[in-house]
């Protein structure tokens, strides 16, 4: 049996992700719906904590959602987050717009081809 | 094996629920470090923990902090899971008291193998807490009859005595000694004496409270200490023990042996300037006195030539 090839310009490595959770199908798709219920939210206390010129609170919230999208393998996007918490952390308000711009890119990316990783589950379960 | 997860971020919880589960250990899941803090104070809390740094309230190192500052034989064990990936934040959080690091996001196999490890290093501070355990019991206890030796009731004597006047409470002490032992033994074979002592030992430590205590003093001696207890209670208790000897003979293998026991009281709520030393005497001297008035009966001190040890 071969691992699931990642697509060439997927925001996430599904075998990584897979992997991670030692090829536990099933948990992988609690996750992904738990990933993307919570998205949003994340997304919007960070544009919020950006908005307040709270950096610490923005690099706190960064280092969280730089947790949840390791979970994917989802490297550009943990990159921007990662980013996004040492701006955070050192106070630097314009690395901080830069990494926030990047990262909400990246979570877009990342969401919309998980929410077509479960449309493709689905697609499958209904065959 | 028991692990609590405390993790603020839903999937890693859940994750982790999920994988520790399907490896056989029972997992308890938090949010958060007051959470988990909670958890871990309980008698039953789970004796590993994977825990994140970052979480809200008390953080992860907070939570290592303070269970490095309690004062328990049996700590937890701490794998730190955090996302904070650099050689500093590793080399901080063992030294702030975690027992293992691993980075998020973790290896499945990489983070299996460091519990086994953590597990093994638990089952050795169990085997040896044990150990110590069974010897301390082994240098306070009497190897016969499992009651307390003499140097600990000695020492318990010597508290009671530092502690008791202070707060106006007497201390009693009481003596007591097999009737005719060494007919028993020469009779019966010394396997049959040990076998009453053993008899006699277990029929009078029922009789005593949690506060109090009983032990063998040496040969076919036993001395109770009765903390907050003057000379009327000392001798009750006194009687108590005697009655729960002689109320039955003891079964042995091939016979059936009546025993009785004589027995002293002292106490300073009479003779208040009595020493330690001058209380054992008194009761020592009581206890004969009752040996000589016919045996299987209770003397106290003051009715005692044993006035005349006192300063």
């Amino acid at each position: 049996m071969t691992d699931p090839m990642p697509a060439f310009d997927s925001p996430y490595d599904e075998a990584e992700f897979l992997n991670r959770l030692e090829g536990d199908r099933e948990l992988s798709d609690e996750i992904t719906h738990l990933f993307l219920d919570t998205c949003p939210k994340s997304l919007a206390e960070l544009q919020s904590a950006l908005g307040e010129g709270n950096l610490y609170m923005l690099g706190r919230l960064a280092h969280g959602v730089k947790g949840s999208v390791g979970v994917f393998a989802a490297e550009a996007c943990f990159a921007a987050a990662l980013a996004l918490e040492l701006a955070g952390r050192q106070g630097n308000l314009g690395a901080a717009q830069e990494a926030w711009a990047r990262l909400k890119g990246e979570m877009q990316r990342l969401t919309a081809a998980l929410d077509e990783r479960l449309a493709g589950a689905a697609r499958c379960e209904s065959l | 094996m028991r692990i609590l997860v405390a993790q603020d971020d839903l999937a890693h919880c859940r994750v982790l629920q999920n994988l520790l589960a399907k490896w056989g250990h029972e997992v308890e899941a938090v949010c958060d470090g007051d959470q988990a803090w909670q958890v871990l104070q309980r008698p039953d809390a789970p004796s590993m923990v994977v825990l994140d740094w970052m979480m809200p309230g008390m953080d992860g190192i907070d939570v290592c902090r303070k269970l490095r500052e309690r004062k328990r034989d049996l700590r937890p064990y701490v794998i730190l899971l955090s996302g904070k990936g650099q050689k500093a934040d590793l080399i901080e959080g063992i030294s702030d008291g975690a027992d293992d690091y691993v980075t998020k996001p973790f290896d499945p196999d990489e983070l299996r193998v460091r519990i086994l490890a953590g597990e093994r290093i638990l089952n050795l501070q169990i085997e040896s807490l044990t150990i110590m355990e069974a010897l301390r019991k082994q240098a306070s206890h009497d190897y016969l009859t499992g009651l307390p030796n003499r140097a600990t009731i000695m020492d318990m004597l010597r508290r009671d005595f530092a502690r008791g006047p202070r707060h106006g409470q007497a201390v009693s002490v009481v003596m007591a000694d097999v009737d005719h032992f060494k007919d028993i033994n020469d009779t019966f074979g010394h396997q049959a004496g040990d076998a009453v002592l053993t008899g006699v030992a277990k029929r009078m430590a029922v009789e005593m409270r949690s506060y109090e205590i009983i032990g063998r003093y040496g040969g076919e001696e036993f001395m109770a200490v009765l903390s907050d207890c003057d000379t009327q209670g000392a001798y009750a208790m006194a009687e108590r023990l005697r009655r729960a000897v002689e109320a039955r003979p003891f079964e042995l293998s091939t016979t059936s042996v009546p025993v009785t026991l004589s027995f002293g009281v002292a106490s300073t709520a009479e003779i208040r300037s009595a020493t330690q030393e001058t209380l054992l005497q008194l009761a020592d001297a009581a206890m004969y006195r009752a040996k000589r008035a016919g045996r299987n009966r209770t003397e106290c001190a003051l009715k005692t030539t044993g006035l005349a040890l006192l300063p």
